[in-house]
């Protein structure tokens, strides 16, 4: 009798007491996975577009879809809540997995609010990711077509990520690390940016280089081959492919990046900032449009001889626009400084984009051809 | 409650349980990078108070913190120090449920109201505490392997998004903001530990108290900055500084492939066992000390008129949980005279008493 009474009330107990308060089914949520934010221009109202999965059509043929939501709200907190009025169910930010941000907000007003707004909610996962439109407005690259997917918030989140094993023309900025660049003493942030590119009659989202900041304010932006530079700077390039011209008019040569490595040094004295770049790349030759004879030893000293040259000059370069078109330092190297020592960090934090600007950079790039692929020679 | 059979091994576990479950205010802390070096610096500033507890210990073998106040104080004196004890033990009970209340509230369960969450995780305790110490003892060890596992995992997994980096500039704070912050959070993880005389008249006959508070206290701040430095690793400085609960925000950040997505539920999972653990054995505490007050009365009858205090401590404690961090600044002060003041009296008293009644042999 005693067990039987104990059974029944462990079965009643696994009926009534299990689950939760706060229970979501999956029909009472929309599922958002990606959201823009523009302004209109003059007004304070944001304008918000939010991207959720299609529940309702998705999995009949086997294939998601998105639907879109405008909203509009005096913050964007406000504006979020405001599309539920349009909707039965309550937004689910768990899933989101891009941001995309007008440059006119960023210019003007900084995204360290949206940063932070997001943080605090809790729902939207700390790894999405940020990026910057390069159109009029945000809302225009969440209402392209997706080629791979139809949810285009997936898309550029994915192309993102695997950007810098790949075509190294943009950076992976999640939005832990993105508050990190923003608060952290010397840090530059930057994030990837994206246009809107027709594509076989159907508008699509590319990744198209970086967006430049200046604390959390949009100060300018860097085209993709001048990124794979800016890339090596920062020690982010795990892949990409470097080609350039080699003797005549129309030789040229085409090398996949397979690995690299940079060391950056910075140090200074009499308030001259030295900075030293070493950078080790190892390269697999994929397309030779010359006379080049890659089984000769000599040819291929000379090749890496060249190629070292050749990202030598290019990293040289882009640190010098950056000194003198930017004017701001777009590496994060008072970051180094400030590991190595935060006392004179701490003394010359103030000017320290003066200091950067007159900063004398020594490039050494090893390039190390391992590899021509499947074939022996040519 | 005379079970003199427990392994130093396993109230060693018990220790480091107690030591970890203040992992969960480690938003406490206010110098970013350098957070690891004050839970080791921890270590150091408590080990004369872990000393004290373990001579006081060590001089009462079989005996508990309430049977030694009784056998060397007078009626008034231990009277008072017995229910001083109690009292704080009792508070510190219920802060330690509200803070947990927070812990879910704020990551996950924001609508359901406090109460359901504190009596619900109050079940599981006061079960616990009823059960007594050596079954509670035993669970702490199972409690240990589980943490122990998933720090290893959390660690090996986030292996390729850590940036070593991240710890640089080491001792970029001065000296002392970093041992005011040990001493913040040590109150809470250290400080606590006195409460783990009122269980280690216990321990097995011949072991020592000093074995179980030195290993524990090791492990458990070994464990305790492991934990900090895989979320600086993880998240950098001031992400993590950032953060209320750094380290559910540190593995929410993993993720390889799309199969180990998600494992922070392991982290609340986690953080309720040591809460569980960790309020037993103050319920216990608590439990023991009123019943010597009532005159060895049944320890397991007390335990549901101070479950109700401690929910209603808990519901009052703070308003808000900006003061879930403020008020760990200020416990630092109320927690001094109940974890030093006391015990060095006792202390005092029973080196007294014990040398005294040496001679007298």
């Amino acid at each position: 009798m005693r067990r039987m009474i104990s059974f029944i009330s462990m079965i009643l107990c696994c009926i009534f007491l299990s689950g939760c308060w706060n229970y979501k089914g999956l029909d009472d949520i929309d599922i958002v996975t990606g959201l823009a934010i523009d302004k209109d221009q003059g007004s304070d109202i944001y304008q918000i577009t939010i991207e959720i999965v299609d529940t309702q059509t998705s999995g009949r043929e086997g294939e998601i879809s998105a639907k879109y939501i405008d909203a509009e709200g005096r913050t964007i907190f406000d504006a979020i809540r405001n599309s539920k009025k349009k909707l039965i169910n309550k937004l689910y930010g768990g899933n989101m997995q891009t941001l995309i941000i007008s440059k006119e907000i960023a210019e003007a007003e900084g995204i360290s609010i949206i940063i932070e707004e997001l943080l605090r909610d809790g729902e939207p996962r700390e790894t999405m990711s940020i990026v910057i439109s390069e159109e009029e407005t945000a809302k225009e690259i969440l209402l392209t077509d997706g080629i791979d997917s139809n949810i285009i918030s997936y898309e550029i989140h994915e192309m993102i990520i695997e950007d810098n094993k790949v075509t190294a023309s943009t950076v992976d900025m999640p939005l832990y690390q993105t508050y990190n660049s923003i608060k952290g003493n010397g840090k530059a942030l930057v994030l990837p940016v994206v246009r809107r590119i027709n594509n076989i009659n159907k508008n699509v989202a590319e990744g198209n280089g970086i967006a430049l900041f200046k604390d959390d304010y949009l100060h300018g932006f860097l085209s993709p081959r001048d990124t794979m530079y800016y890339l090596f700077i920062v020690d982010k390039v795990r892949g990409g492919v470097i080609s350039f011209p080699i003797g005549d008019l129309d030789e040229s040569i085409s090398m996949e990046i397979k690995d690299s490595k940079t060391d950056t040094k910075i140090s200074s004295n009499q308030n001259k900032i030295y900075v030293d770049i070493n950078v080790k790349v190892k390269l697999n030759i994929m397309e030779v449009k010359s006379q080049l004879n890659i089984s000769n030893v000599d040819e291929r000293d000379k090749l890496e001889t060249q190629t070292e040259e050749y990202i030598e000059k290019h990293i040289t370069e882009l640190f010098e626009k950056a000194q003198s078109e930017y004017e701001i330092d777009i590496f994060g190297l008072g970051n180094l400084l400030y590991k190595k020592d935060p006392d004179l960090w701490r003394k010359i934090e103030t000017h320290w984009d003066e200091l950067f600007q007159s900063a004398v950079i020594k490039v050494k790039v090893e390039a190390d051809i391992i590899s021509s692929g499947v074939l022996k020679n040519y | 409650m005379d079970t003199n059979n427990i392994s130093s091994r396993n109230l060693t576990s018990l220790l480091v349980v107690v030591i970890l479950c203040g992992s969960l205010v480690n938003g406490a802390f206010t110098i970013a990078q350098d957070t690891w070096i004050a839970v080791l610096l921890m270590g150091i500033l408590f080990l004369p108070e872990i000393l004290i507890y373990s001579r006081i210990c060590a001089l009462f073998p079989g005996k508990n913190l309430y049977d030694i106040i009784y056998s060397i104080f007078g009626r008034t004196s231990r009277f008072i120090l017995t229910l001083l004890m109690t009292l704080y033990v009792t508070v510190v009970t219920g802060l330690q449920l509200r803070n947990f209340v927070e812990f879910t509230a704020v990551i996950s369960l924001q609508d359901t109201p406090r109460v359901v969450l504190m009596v619900l995780l109050l079940l599981p305790v006061l079960y616990l505490a009823k059960e007594g110490i050596q079954v509670m003892a035993r669970w702490s060890f199972i409690v240990c392997a589980i943490i122990v596992l998933n720090i290893a995992l959390t660690i090996l997994l986030s292996l390729n998004i850590i940036e070593v980096s991240h710890i640089l500039p080491v001792m970029d704070h001065s000296f002392l903001d970093i041992a005011s912050n040990s001493f913040t959070v040590g109150t809470i993880t250290l400080g606590e530990l006195v409460m783990m005389m009122a269980v280690m008249g216990h321990l097995n006959k011949g072991e020592s108290p000093y074995k179980v508070y030195l290993w524990g206290v090791l492990v458990g701040i070994c464990l305790f900055a492991l934990i900090i430095l895989r979320n600086i690793l993880i998240l950098g400085p001031d992400m993590e500084e950032a953060a209320k609960f750094s380290t559910y925000m540190a593995v929410r950040v993993i993720d390889i492939g799309k199969f180990f997505e998600r494992i922070e539920s392991s982290i609340s999972f986690i953080y309720v066992l040591l809460g569980i653990t960790k309020m037993s054995l103050f319920m216990l505490a608590s439990a023991t000390g009123l019943s010597k007050i009532f005159k060895d009365m049944d320890y397991r009858k007390l335990l549901l008129p101070i479950s109700v205090i401690v929910v209603g401590i808990g519901t009052v404690v703070f308003k808000n949980v900006f003061e879930m961090f403020e008020l760990a600044w200020v416990y630092r002060y109320y927690a001094l005279p109940f974890q030093l003041l006391i015990p060095i009296i006792i202390w005092i008293k029973a080196e007294i008493k014990k040398s005294y009644s040496m001679k007298n042999n």
